[in-house]
């Protein structure tokens, strides 16, 4: 990303086009390697979905003599981006108590955003997609375990909350 | 013969805790049991010892994505004494992997 090319060399477009080309390679292997595993450009890069990345929305500046940066510049086309299972654990979160959720569910839920964003980072978007139905149906069981056994509980000791 | 203490789904899980003193992680314990656990229940009888004690469970912080994190389980010394007793009373060959 940093180089020390002189800043008043001027060049031409093909050049840089070349340029930007280049540094946008060596900032997506940055960013790529900033988010360990993540993927970017069209993808997602931990924790932020860029809507529009292209050299346009790349500046170069230079911060000191001899160095150059890099900055990706965005009109708020962003937004964050989350392994699935956002919604699903906030609404089993509802009908459970804390201890309960930590227990059944969110390992379950945990375990598919995990799998899910390797197979992202793959490009496996069929088993990407997999991982997600089958990490919804799996919740089910230890969401029906600890949902029944609360209630139980709950009816034959009164006053503890599970 | 009734098991006092775990069932024979819990003793597997808890034999394969003790061979493993870093903690192992849910899906592990899945892949390492040649399908006798199963991915949906696993964390069931994981939650069911961590309630008697038997096992406890700690998170590490997620760096690669910004999802919930996973616990890796380990064997507590109760879990390692009722695995113990449970070998001892002949119960720890029930589903021996």
């Amino acid at each position: 990303m940093c180089d020390d090319r002189d800043q008043d060399k001027e060049i031409d477009a093909a050049e840089l086009e070349e340029e930007l080309v280049a540094d946008l390679d060596a900032l997506r292997a940055a960013l790529s390697a900033k988010s360990n595993g993540a993927t970017c450009r069209g993808k997602y890069y931990r924790p932020i979905l860029h809507g529009d990345l292209r050299p346009e929305n790349i500046l170069f500046g230079s911060e000191s003599i001899g160095t150059k940066a890099a900055q990706i510049i965005n009109f708020g086309g962003t937004r964050e981006a989350h392994p699935p299972g956002f919604k699903l654990a906030s609404v089993t979160k509802s009908f459970l108590s804390p201890t309960a959720f930590k227990m059944f569910v969110e390992p379950v839920i945990a375990d598919m955003q995990e799998e899910y964003v390797c197979a992202a980072a793959a490009s496996e978007k069929a088993r990407a997609r997999w991982i997600c139905i089958r990490g919804h149906m799996l919740v089910i069981p230890g969401w029906l375990y600890a949902f029944f056994a609360g209630w139980l509980t709950k009816l034959l000791r009164p006053g503890t909350n599970r | 013969m009734a098991n006092p203490f775990a069932t024979e789904t819990e003793l597997l899980v808890l034999r394969q805790l003790s061979s493993e003193p870093a903690g192992m992680y849910g899906l592990q314990l899945v892949s390492s049991s040649n399908g006798k656990l199963k991915r949906g229940t696993v964390y069931v009888t994981l939650g069911r010892l961590e309630e008697k004690g038997f096992v406890e469970s700690r998170t590490k912080p997620n760096n690669k994505h910004s999802g919930l994190p996973r616990p890796v389980y380990q064997i507590t010394g109760l879990g390692q004494r009722v695995l113990a007793a449970a070998e001892l009373l002949g119960l720890g060959a029930v589903g021996a992997g």
